[in-house]
């Protein structure tokens, strides 16, 4: 694997690793949360 | 072009309509600048993404890859992180805090001094990013019209001004959902046919190598000092963006406010994928013989003949459109909260105070026109402006949200500072200086403020109380 590929895999890791725990955070600690404003 | 002057005289109709009809449904400020704080998740994710995709992220950041390749990832390693976290950490406690501007949330925590520095800084950033967006838009409207740049200038900025003053951020969110849906089909279209004109993914890589094997190294155009200073840039200025936080502010609740911001940050890993592609594949096709800011329009217009073309130009004057018009609500908003309301008349009538917003949209959109004749290039203008608003405003809004010791007598003062020390040492070292001006600007600011919040009398407990709930 080139290193300019490996680059590139680390930031989509990074990022997708970072949606999840917003999703979990958001979902699994406030499952009942509906949004209130 | 015949087919891109239609599309895009019909495009201008259409945002001028829709400008028109949310005039006639504006019925005070919160109408105007959070849009009755009614925005639903695909509006607020639209107008977040399209505000994000202006002329830096497209036509700059390709521009940037075409020179350099792939040590510009960089910055995209400090952007995208940074929008996802401020989804995890702030999302939600700026929905509840339902205000309207970034100083509002200083004076909350603060004083009202504290937000008359940070409207100025805040206006300031503002300004000097939607003139990187005029600079933007005219590098298309030239290349396609072969216009005079400044002629291109005058029409781009003519047009923003027009529709932001009618419709307000009701305005802005629709013509943004419309302006990204256009975006993304232009893209989808661009991106293959780019690739097929270079040989696909892996013949643009061995031209790479052939041309310039420095475009496939990470660190070669992107040296240890220059990534901690965008690194600082970044993630400083984002935490704090006030185009951002208008949009938190205006969401339905703290769900939408928290998954759009997600979304967004995602959305940059697919814009960041298109830039890269485009700048490398221009570096290319043009064997690094035009204007780094120019790669993106002519490569558009030399590879899309016709209809297509046209499309995707009007995609990307749409976004960079949508970004200015964003701004300029947030210049004037902030104007006139901060500094109307504040200092000059507090009693202010409503009704009054949309029609001064309004004026104050066209007075920043003019003094963003001027600077857009004043500054070199897109990327310059909208990251000398985002330091001096980082290092002037990141460490007293992070302490309101994290360190209750933060007084306001250190946040009023560490912001001038911040602010001036950017300022003076661009004036000082030029554009070419070998410190970046933001690593001494934010060093000043978070030492002022510590040391002053220590000397200084402990916050009164109602100033940090709305911050504890949250």
């Amino acid at each position: 694997m080139e290193t300019y590929e490996m680059f590139l895999l680390a930031y989509f890791l990074i990022a997708l690793t970072l949606f999840v725990i917003l999703l979990l955070k958001e979902y699994k600690l406030h499952p009942s949360e509906e949004g209130s404003t | 072009m015949n087919a891109f002057t239609y599309m895009f005289v019909g495009y201008l109709v259409l945002l001028i309509a829709i400008g028109f009809y949310f005039s006639k449904k504006m019925k005070g400020m919160g109408d105007f600048l959070v849009a009755g704080r009614k925005l639903n998740l695909p509006l607020t994710t639209a107008t977040l993404m399209a505000t994000w995709t202006g002329a830096a992220a497209i036509t700059g950041y390709a521009g940037w890859c075409y020179y350099c390749g792939y040590s510009m990832l960089w910055i995209a390693f400090a952007t995208t992180p940074s929008l996802i976290i401020i989804g995890i950490l702030f999302a939600k406690k700026l929905r509840k805090l339902a205000l309207y501007t970034v100083p509002d949330l200083l004076k909350l925590r603060y004083d009202k001094k504290t937000g008359g520095v940070s409207a100025v800084l805040i206006a300031a950033y503002c300004i000097g990013v939607v003139a990187g967006e005029i600079m933007g838009g005219a590098a298309v409207m030239s290349t396609i019209f072969g216009w005079e740049f400044a002629h291109a200038m005058l029409l781009v900025a003519v047009i923003v001004i027009a529709y932001t003053t009618l419709g307000g951020l009701w305005a802005v969110a629709w013509t943004d959902l419309i302006q990204f849906l256009i975006l993304s089909i232009g893209l989808v279209i661009a991106i293959p046919l780019t690739l097929k004109e270079v040989g696909g993914w892996s013949g643009l890589h061995i031209s790479l190598a052939e041309m310039d094997p420095a475009h496939l190294g990470i660190f070669e155009y992107a040296p240890y000092k220059m990534i901690l200073a965008w690194f600082i840039i970044i993630f400083a200025s984002n935490f704090i963006a006030p185009d951002i936080y208008q949009r938190m502010y205006a969401a339905k609740d703290e769900r939408t406010a928290r998954l759009a911001m997600g979304i967004t940050g995602m959305w940059d890993t697919i814009l960041t994928m298109i830039a890269l592609v485009l700048g490398m594949a221009a570096f290319v096709i043009f064997a690094g013989e035009i204007e780094g800011d120019m790669a993106l329009p002519m490569l558009i217009d030399k590879l899309f003949p016709g209809i297509f073309g046209a499309f995707v130009m009007v995609a990307i004057m749409a976004v960079i459109m949508s970004t200015a018009d964003s701004l300029l609500v947030v210049a004037s908003g902030t104007f006139v909260e901060d500094f109307y309301k504040g200092f000059i008349n507090p009693k202010v009538t409503e009704e009054y105070a949309l029609k001064l917003i309004r004026v104050m949209t066209i007075v920043s959109g003019l003094i963003a026109l001027a600077l857009a004749f004043y500054f070199e290039s897109i990327m310059d203008s909208i990251l000398f402006a985002s330091s001096i608003y980082a290092a002037g405003l990141f460490i007293p809004v992070m302490s309101a949200f994290y360190w209750k010791r933060g007084t306001k007598e250190a946040a009023f003062i560490s912001a001038l500072l911040g602010g001036a020390v950017t300022i003076i040492w661009r004036i000082i070292y030029g554009a070419e200086a070998s410190i970046d001006p933001i690593l001494p600007g934010i060093a000043i600011s978070i030492v002022s403020f510590v040391v002053i919040s220590l000397l200084t009398k402990m916050p009164e407990e109602e100033k940090l109380k709305p911050f504890e709930s949250i």
